[in-house]
């Protein structure tokens, strides 16, 4: 592109209009809180497609702007960064930052590829990630969000790191369902202290998500992905989900192993500085952009091709904050190792502190209800287009009403679960699981097991009322939702089952 | 002749030196031999990013304090900060935030116990022209502006910009179309009107008169949401100031400042009304209400009243409600006052 900032010998940028008239043709490729993102031509510059990011101002902190012109002031400037072209305030009160169009957008949740990337294109994108990193970390700025999300793709294969503070959740990619959101996922918080090599911690990790084609774990929460592992042949469960990746699978070389695993070392002085990293033999067999740009990115969906698929769910339907509230969850643990040979983060807990195991299980089954209760309000809602037999809407509408009451009435126990948990029971925290004494813990377990059982067939119920309601595009929205709700109650109780497991173990040793 | 003396490194005031002379250099026009003053640019480039070096450290050795107090003396002896201030804009893009970050530091770095980068800016205080007219130069504006941040942390500096003409520009540059220099001249404006108290409220005093006048008709009056926000945020924090309670007083005794910040309450902005509020509140209790103020509060009472019973803020906040309570008693209990 001709408005490369990065060309040293060259300080004059070029003058991107300060006017949003000059730009047309807008196209919505993104949006997370507060925040749309545009796909738009600009006009005077000879019709440049560029990206445009729209911050709406009424609904930001005033602590924005300070962090804002704390990034500007540092007018950062290489090739592997995205930096704006311009930014300007419009009249209705929205702040639009002129930025590169990146053709594929983030490597977020890369559907193409649910197996990740292949070795070749992994080295080229980290390659490219480190060289931003070593010179972010050379202006001593610390990235502090190091993320796949944050990592933009163009057509032609170039790579560029983004997002500093505000800017967060550029390409807003997933940021819809809450389900990729940092506070859900917390296993990119480095243990022991910020700084550079919390950086790199989190390019460790993000060099495992893109060879993982996900997060570590996805929709389970992070300190069970090991115990699962361990536990899951002996579990057929036919139709739980491909999450769990072999992690000792052994299509992943020695070097990129020894590259993920030094970053994430939980002693911070022992990871190497990016500038070091850069040096790695990981890096020296590979030529990767060809193979990115010839093999991976015909996989890849455009932006807009990604935001039109992804702007149907529950999200859109619930308002997006809604939604991602509720899915957020509470980890009560306090960081990772990451063992290199197995592949496999091991948990460690807090110490007192931190929520309770089961606890937190509770409260996800809450969190669970509550959008079954929402989902079947929603059906409720479109009982009527479904159909014009006035008769057979007042029976499904009887038929939701029911279930709604069940569902209502399971919540009441939950919470009285909930409240129960409240109350201390004498434990020790010095087990792996910060657990209850075993033998309470084992009655409350089965009671939660039975929960989610009868949960799980309330969902059978839900969708069997589901295929009476005909095929309109809402009614299908709910289906998926709730298809995706099913599978997580499901994971759920294999999570129980392990920690069952687990518990039955430990007494008898 | 390089071979020669290669064995010595180079102290820091040689480095100091040797930016000296190449600033010198660049600072004449550009030289017939086109590669040699490529040359000497990458040379001088270097060596400012060396200064840099030695006075932030790097990844492979924190800075070192004798280094740094050599450097700075180094430095100050002769005009060298005067020369890259006016050879910034002849560096590339990379030099220039070095050349920025070796300028903010050096304003922080003592020799001898002493701020000896002060003692040079007083003597050389027609520098802060040159920054402050940056904000009109979008390349240098930022670079310029983080500059200038740094040099008005020392009272005498800052005391030189409130009272110069140039106090008067920032309602302009504050209101810039380019948002990054606009929220850096924000910034710098708000620095100068809150850092060195007894200077802010002597300056306020005796400038009263345009100094709000142009506050209010320029930015509390803005068409710009982002500027009226920052304005009245700004207002808050001076107003509430213990030093500048006789400015407070004065304020909130004026009629037409009511009138502002009452319009300024029924915006539909939540973050607008809230900061309004925080002034709004002055008036509600100052305990020698002028009568044109008590007449309009009055007028307003049922309005105002209305307002505040729906008045919330996201985040619970015991101050806040404290503080609404009171407000709403003073109006309620208010009676028209005979004039």
């Amino acid at each position: 592109m001709a408005t490369s900032s990065s060309h040293q010998d060259n300080p004059q940028k070029v003058q991107f209009p300060l006017d949003s008239a000059a730009y047309k043709d807008l196209q919505e490729i993104g949006s997370g809180d507060n925040v749309v993102v545009y796909k738009a031509v600009c006009v005077p510059m000879n019709s440049a497609i560029i990206a445009i990011k729209s911050v709406d101002l009424n609904q930001a902190t005033a602590d924005f702007e300070v962090k804002l012109r704390d990034t500007k002031t540092l007018s950062l400037s290489h090739p592997n960064i995205l930096s704006d072209h311009c930014s300007f305030t419009t009249a209705d009160r929205r702040l639009w930052v002129v930025m590169p169009f990146m053709a594929f957008g983030s490597l977020i949740s890369s559907s193409a590829f649910p197996e990740g990337l292949p070795e070749p294109c992994l080295a080229l994108v980290l390659e490219e990630t480190l060289n931003a990193m070593s010179y972010l970390h050379g202006q001593e700025h610390v990235h502090g969000d190091i993320k796949p999300g944050n990592i933009l793709v163009d057509s032609d294969g170039s790579v560029k790191l983004a997002d500093f503070g505000v800017s967060a959740s550029f390409y807003g990619a997933d940021h819809s369902t809450g389900a990729n959101d940092t506070s859900a996922t917390p296993y990119w918080v480095a243990p022991n202290g910020g700084g550079c090599k919390a950086d790199i911690w989190a390019f460790g990790i993000t060099a495992l998500e893109l060879a993982l084609g996900g997060p570590p774990v996805s929709d389970l929460p992070p300190f069970l992905e090991s115990q699962i592992l361990k536990v899951k042949n002996r579990f057929p469960f036919s139709d739980y989900k491909n999450i769990i990746k072999d992690f000792k699978n052994k299509k992943y070389s020695a070097d990129f192993k020894d590259l993920v695993g030094s970053c994430l070392d939980r002693d911070p002085e022992k990871r190497p500085a990016a500038e070091t990293l850069l040096k790695h033999s990981f890096f020296h067999n590979y030529s990767g952009k060809d193979f990115l740009v010839g093999t991976v990115l015909p996989h890849l969906e455009s932006v807009e091709e990604r935001f039109k698929k992804r702007n149907s769910g529950l999200g859109e339907l619930l308002g997006k904050e809604k939604c991602g509230e509720l899915r957020a969850e509470n980890m009560g643990f306090s960081g990772w190792n990451f063992n290199e040979d197995d592949f496999v983060f091991n948990p460690v807990f807090a110490t007192g502190g931190g929520k309770s195991l089961l606890s937190m299980f509770a409260t996800r089954l809450t969190t669970q209800l509550q959008i079954l209760v929402i989902i079947i309000r929603l059906l409720t809602e479109v009982v009527e287009v479904s159909t014009q037999d006035q008769v057979e809407i007042q029976r499904l509408k009887g038929e939701l009403v029911n279930k709604k009451e069940d569902i209502l009435q399971f919540q009441d126990n939950l919470e009285r679960f909930v409240l129960d948990l409240a109350i201390p029971a004498a434990s020790s925290s010095t087990s792996s699981f910060p657990a209850e004494s075993s033998n309470r813990g084992n009655a409350r377990l089965v009671e939660l097991r039975e929960i989610a059982r009868k949960l799980d067939e309330q969902m059978e119920n839900v969708k069997s009322i589901i295929g009476q309601l005909g095929q309109t595009g809402e009614v299908q929205i709910l289906k998926t939702e709730l298809e995706s709700e099913y599978d997580i109650c499901v994971n759920f109780q294999v999570e129980l089952e392990v920690i069952m497991q687990r518990l039955y173990t430990d007494e008898s040793d | 002749m390089k071979g020669l003396f290669k064995s010595k490194p180079r102290t820091p005031a040689d480095i100091v030196r040797q930016t000296r002379d190449l600033l010198v250099y660049a600072q004449r026009a550009p030289d017939s031999r086109e590669s040699k003053r490529e040359e000497k640019m990458s040379e001088l480039c270097k060596n400012i990013r060396e200064l840099k070096s030695i006075l932030y450290g790097n990844s492979e050795s924190e800075p070192v304090s004798e280094a740094c107090a050599q450097l700075t003396q180094e430095f100050f002896k002769e005009n060298t900060l005067r020369l890259l201030i006016t050879c910034l804009p002849k560096l590339n893009l990379e030099a220039r935030k070095d050349a920025t970050q070796v300028v903010a530091n050096l304003q922080r770095q003592q020799v001898q116990s002493k701020l000896i980068a002060c003692d040079y800016l007083v003597t050389n205080i027609d520098l802060m022209d040159i920054l402050i007219q940056g904000y009109g130069n979008t390349d240098m504006a930022l670079h310029y502006g983080a500059m200038l941040r740094e040099c008005i942390r020392h009272q005498s500096v800052a005391r030189y910009v409130l009272e110069s003409q140039h106090m008067k520009k920032f309602f302009d540059y504050i209101q810039l179309p380019n948002f990054d220099i606009a929220a850096d001249a924000a910034a710098t404006f708000k620095e100068l009107l809150t850092r060195h108290k007894s200077t802010v409220a002597d300056f306020l005093s005796k400038n009263y008169d345009w100094f709000f006048a142009e506050y209010n008709s320029k930015l509390l009056e803005s068409s710009n949401y982002i500027t009226r926000r920052q304005a009245v945020k700004l207002l808050g924090d001076i107003l509430l100031d213990r030093s500048n309670s006789a400015v407070m007083t004065r304020y909130v005794s004026s009629r037409d400042n009511l009138r502002i910040l009452m319009n300024l309450l029924r915006e539909s902005s939540k973050s607008i009304q809230i900061e309004a509020f925080h002034v709004f509140k002055l008036f509600a209790a100052n305990q020698n209400k002028p009568a044109d103020i008590v007449s309009i509060l009055v007028a307003n009472r049922s309005k105002l009243l209305r307002l505040f019973a729906d008045f919330k803020i996201d985040k619970e906040d015991e101050q806040f409600e404290a503080d609404k309570a009171q407000v709403v008693r003073e109006i309620a209990a208010m009676e028209p006052k005979d004039s």
